[in-house]
């Protein structure tokens, strides 16, 4: 059965927020979609609308000719042409099943049928269907953005057909690059169901205990590993009338939900609605940015918008002080104060109700984890969190206030059992409580993670902020996990000093090769400043020279050396983080990769290998008969110049960050084991990459760029400070005083001149100023 | 001697930036214009045509392999010498210049004029732009903008004055296509399934917007985008021909060339070109300016056309009666042809008798030709 399904092509009915952006995620993963509405022109308005939405929903602006736009009166015979079709429409059951009367006789056998609605029963949606048509039809939800968000909950019915059910949870899992979480048939499903009641409890608990708003931001996001929108931002950005909406599903359809008043909407609430104070799309909700362009929040009393004025609390100093989230939550959780009381509040209350209502909106508390982290960003699950705070001693506290645990937690502790995970014989386990025992998590080969490994015991050395893990099959890994921020993986001396060792162990113990990646949200977001602020302050120009040069040495021989090294990044990889993977023979990165070479940005040129990389990637891709092309000088000059960021992998191969024959994976998850059977069949014949020469345009070309710079300042669209770091840039790129269009330089050249240039740039203080301000804001200073 | 004429000239409408002509090849844009020519003066046997002289600034890429050639092979005419000549915005002035000299010296009597440029299919600087280390010293390689700048700071010449001057460029040019006084110019073109045959730079002015605009070249300074000639696309052909063939043929030659000059000035001010290049025009021609009727000066830029106005004494009610580049377009290697190709159109709507056309050129140049209505 499985083996003959497959799909090419795919209808989305509905082009508004939801349905346009879900056909730009399928055209990004390259499938032909057909969008369909009412007339032509919603939904071409609907299509076009979604290219001007943010965040983009697309991985670049060249895949919308994967789209066709249609409309119901005139194209419906063309659904015979697709394999999957999905309907996003209005949430209203009589129109969905409107629809699905009119469509269904166009559409041919074997095709699979989903609705994306976030509310409406999987019964009530097939309850008159005909019965052959229903064994196809299941919920795939998506989440807003369906582009970055990872989740798709999908739900069944006793009736779904489940050769279809597993082939499309593959396709959406493989060729979409999602994570499908299985929901029961409940309102609101289990992300929104827990994600909104613990909005509608923040929001009430804050109403109570008279906390500011930006105060429970303050506390409900990044600190505790959540999105930096924390509670009413994201609020803000959702619009008020879709929380509420979703809040009143819950409050409508879950009568016999003890927590059900939660769901109500508090009075200011229905009065911000009242007044149209909807959130971002109305310019105003919980925040609002004065005229002045100051943020500011509403005071829950008075209705009235304040400039945001964010507390002291001595439990958010203290949590602050550790570099790990869980470790913060730990100290937050049980601090006296007021807003730790607060959190503590929300939290005990959000786990309680999650343990109560998990049986009836999940098979295990797995899902309900996924859901959370896929859905709503969380680092980590209710359960996962509970764990961190310890169910024990959190018990312990929550009996204080008189709470009523779920039976099945009560069986667990009496069976002495305090961890909802447990690694048993090398495998994560959960608590099933279903069974009141732990159960394995089947391992999926391709969902691979160092983490993984490290429990197999395959750990060979750790160092500061890199590991080398043996990830068997004669393949090793290194991990980049920086011990200073490990959510930036800043490069510094511990993950060259890992590299370096890494290509000995491979040699001495007649490894194929090795995998450069990590676990976490980001593969590096470059060199670590502080490290270079310190020399600078210092003066200590030959440390800087030193440091890069060691750099330099150690991309190099990973580059030259005769066994193949594959790079995986993933999230940010800026800056050395750019350099690391790009001596490497064959990038395999995530699609959500933004990579860039950011260094202009502190006042800097990239300084190992950076710019060399850019030229050797421009040479080969833009392959001119040109001897000294200006266009491939050009080229890299803008990109680094401007310090572009590539906004997704298919954006980084067009730029030339990327290379023709790396690849993009569309599953983060699957990054590891991609990478590393990319390792095993590039060892099999593998010839290390032969020095580059390159014919670059010579002092000529550099005139040219020193040309644009001065027009440049002279219009003022640069400054001063710009213009010397481009003339710098400038000079490299064009090849320095010995490249020209008939005396090729090479690889060592290039290296030795953009490390000159960056020891330069070191000593100017508008460039030490930058990075001052960098470390400090967080963003750049344009001086 | 054998005076050289300007039996009739046209030119393709001028398209700009985000345009209807983006996309069209130069060759073929002139090719449509040779034919167009040929067609309407069905007396000139294509025969006795001895030569095509083509203007263009950058005669590279899609404009490169001697496009002139090609023109001829593309127009039916394979049996019809040509040749590209490059004096950057003077370049088909230059051409005309060229067969004029040539129908002189009696090497020729009769020829094709052509000026062609797609500044978006080729950019300004070309595409492998290298410049000399000691031209780059000399501020060779100064940006036009900067020159104009120059210019405006020398006389000081207001942003207002500018602007207005831009404004009247614009209506001059919209009332012009109203009366249909570019109609006798231009050919229209049929590309991508439509027709276009009107100057796509010229509109309605926005005061307000063109207030706002920043300084395009200089923070402090005070010359914009709107008081600038836009990048453009553009074209235009003309017959030049001895006065004995035209009787020959039986067409009275009505467009005398009377003089013809070239001049180089500062670089770093080659805005003011026009100024020593129609003295010298004049002078060959036994005229002063009091003498000529209607001038077509390119504008290349607002501030710099005030300056030779201004250092000249010329007066403003003769110039650019419908419209100059600034409206218009500046297609580099075709400007010089189309001031031409309009002077002779404005001299017959306003029964002139003495025209005078002149063009500054990057890197310090001025260009100016005499024609004489008899």
């Amino acid at each position: 059965m499985t083996d003959r399904m497959k799909i090419n092509k795919v209808a989305v009915l509905g082009s508004g927020v939801m349905g346009a952006q879900i056909a730009a995620h399928f055209a990004n993963a390259g499938v032909h979609v057909l969008v369909f509405d009412l007339d032509q022109k919603i939904v071409d308005e609907g299509i076009a609308k979604s290219l001007k939405l943010k965040p983009d929903p697309y991985y670049d602006r060249d895949v919308v000719n994967k789209i066709t736009t249609l409309n119901y009166s005139a194209h419906l015979e063309r659904l015979g042409e697709c394999d999957w079709i999905i309907e996003a429409i209005a949430e209203k059951l009589e129109l969905k099943v409107d629809l699905y009367n009119r469509i269904i006789p166009h559409i041919k056998k074997n095709t699979i049928l989903t609705s994306n609605t976030s509310g409406i029963s999987i019964s009530q949606l097939i309850k008159e269907m005909d019965k052959e048509i229903s064994k196809r039809f299941f919920i795939t939800h998506f989440f807003n953005p369906p582009r970055y968000m990872k989740l798709v909950e999908i739900v069944s019915s006793n009736i779904t057909d489940l050769n279809h059910l597993k082939f499309l949870k593959d396709f959406i899992e493989n060729k979409l690059g999602k994570g499908t979480v299985d929901a029961k048939d409940t309102p609101n499903f289990i992300a929104n169901r827990i994600g909104v009641y613990g909005m509608m409890l923040t929001i009430n608990e804050a109403l109570n205990s008279n906390i500011s708003i930006e105060d429970v931001d303050a506390v409900t996001g990044t600190l505790i590993g959540r999105p930096k929108s924390a509670t009413f931002r994201t609020a803000d950005i959702v619009g008020l009338d879709t929380m509420t909406y979703v809040a009143k599903t819950a409050y409508d359809k879950c009568v016999d939900d003890s927590e059900r008043d939660i769901f109500k909407n508090p009075k200011f609430l229905d009065r911000m609605i009242k007044n149209g104070w909807l959130g971002q799309k109305t310019k105003q909700g919980f925040y609002k940015k004065s005229d002045e362009g100051i943020i500011q929040s509403i005071d829950f009393d008075t209705l009235e918008y304040k400039n945001v004025n964010k507390k002291r609390y001595e439990s958010i100093r203290v949590a602050r002080e550790n570099i790990k989230f869980e470790d913060r939550i730990k100290v937050l959780a049980y601090f006296d104060d007021k807003i730790s009381s607060f959190f503590w509040s929300i939290i005990s209350k959000t786990l309680l109700y999650t343990s109560h209502c998990a049986d009836s909106i999940s098979d295990n508390i797995v899902s309900i984890d996924r859901a959370m982290r896929w859905g709503f960003g969380w680092e980590l699950g209710p359960f996962e969190i509970w764990d961190i705070i310890g169910l024990e001693k959190s018990v312990k506290k929550m009996k204080t206030s008189g709470i009523k645990l779920p039976s099945w937690i009560d069986k667990m502790l009496e069976s002495s059992n305090f961890s909802f995970y447990k690694i048993i014989n090398k495998n994560t386990h959960y608590w099933c409580f279903k069974k009141n025992r732990y159960k394995p998590i089947l391992q999926d080969d391709k969902n691979l993670t160092f983490n993984f490994y490290k429990k197999q015991n395959n750990l060979i050395n750790k160092h500061w902020s890199a590991s080398m893990i043996d990830l068997d099959d004669g393949i090793l890994g290194v991990e980049l996990h920086s011990v200073l921020k490990a959510e930036l993986n800043p490069i510094d001396g511990s993950i060259i000093e890992t590299l370096m060792n890494s290509l000995n162990w491979v040699k001495d113990n007649k490894y194929k090769g090795i995998v450069i990646s990590g676990d976490g949200i980001n593969f590096s977001a470059g060199a670590n400043l502080n490290l270079i602020l310190n020399a600078i302050c210092k003066k200590d120009w030959d440390g800087i020279d030193m440091l890069i040069k060691s750099m330099q040495n150690a991309l190099q021989n990973l580059r030259f050396i005769d066994f193949p090294i594959v790079s995986a990044p993933y999230g940010l990889v800026l800056g050395g983080g750019y350099e690391t993977i790009g001596a490497t023979d064959k990038i395999i990165a995530a699609a959500e990769s933004y990579i860039g070479l950011v260094e202009v940005g502190v006042g800097l040129i990239p300084g190992a290998g950076g710019n060399l990389r850019m030229i050797s990637n421009l040479t080969n891709k833009i392959k001119s008969i040109v001897p000294g092309s200006f266009s491939i000088c050009q080229n890299a000059f803008e990109t680094i110049g401007f310090a572009k960021v590539a906004t997704s992998s298919n954006r980084a191969m067009k730029m030339g960050y990327l290379r023709e024959h790396d690849r993009i994976v569309i599953n983060r998850m699957h990054l590891l084991s991609e990478a590393k059977k990319e390792v095993i069949s590039m060892s099999l014949d593998y010839k290390p990459p032969k020095n580059e020469m390159f014919k670059l345009p010579g002092s000529s070309g550099r005139l040219v760029l020193e040309g644009t710079l001065k027009g440049f300042v002279k219009s003022g669209k640069i400054s001063e400070h710009d213009a010397k770091i481009g003339k710098k840039l400038a000079y490299v790129l064009t090849g320095g005083s010995k490249g020209g269009p008939f005396s090729p330089v090479d690889e060592k050249y290039l290296l030795d001149i953009e490390r000159e240039a960056f020891l330069s740039l070191c000593g100017e203080q508008k460039t030490k100023e930058r990075i001052e301000y960098m470390l400090r804001n967080g963003k750049p200073l344009r001086n | 001697m054998y005076d050289s004429f300007i039996l009739d000239g046209v030119r393709s409408p001028i398209g700009i930036k985000s345009g209807q002509m983006i996309g069209m090849r130069s060759d073929d844009l002139t090719t449509i214009l040779v034919k167009s020519l040929i067609e309407r003066n069905s007396k000139l046997d294509p025969n006795d045509i001895q030569d095509l002289v083509l203007g263009c600034a950058f005669p590279e890429g899609p404009q490169g392999m001697l496009m002139a050639r090609g023109i001829t092979v593309l127009s039916d005419l394979p049996n019809i010498p040509g040749k590209v000549t490059n004096r950057f915005c003077g370049s088909s002035m230059d051409s005309v210049h060229q067969l004029s000299q040539a129908i002189i010296a009696n090497d020729i009597s009769c020829g094709i004029a052509a000026g062609a440029e797609d500044m978006f299919g080729v950019p300004m600087g070309g595409f492998n732009p290298n410049f000399h280390p000691a031209l780059y010293e000399k501020e060779f390689y100064i940006g036009m903008g900067e020159t104009a700048e120059i210019l405006a700071k020398k006389l000081d010449i207001s942003r207002k004055d500018q602007e207005d001057y831009s404004i009247s460029s614009h209506q001059k040019a919209l009332l012009a296509m109203e009366n249909g006084g570019f109609d006798n110019e231009i050919v229209p073109i049929n590309w991508n399934d439509k027709i276009i045959k009107i100057d796509e730079g010229p509109r309605k002015p926005n005061i307000e917007k063109i207030k706002s605009l920043e300084p395009a070249f200089d923070v402090d300074g005070s010359v914009t985008a709107a008081t600038s000639s836009p990048i453009s696309i553009g074209s235009a052909a003309a017959i030049v021909s001895s006065a004995n063939k035209a009787k020959e043929i039986g067409v009275k030659p009505e467009f005398k060339i009377k003089s013809r000059s070239i001049a180089a000035v500062d670089w770093k001010e080659m805005g003011t070109g026009p100024i020593p290049a129609s003295t010298i025009a004049l002078q060959k021609a036994g005229l002063t300016i009091e003498d000529i009727d209607v001038i077509e000066i390119n504008e290349a830029f607002a501030a710099q056309v005030l300056y030779v106005v201004r250092k000249s004494g010329w007066k403003l009610d003769k110039i650019n009666l419908n419209g100059g580049a600034i409206a218009l377009g500046h297609p580099l290697g075709c400007s010089g042809l189309r001031i031409l190709i309009t002077l002779i159109n404005v001299m017959k709507q306003n029964d002139a008798t003495l025209g005078l056309a002149t063009m500054c050129i990057g890197t310090g140049q001025g260009i100016a030709t005499i024609i004489e209505r008899v």
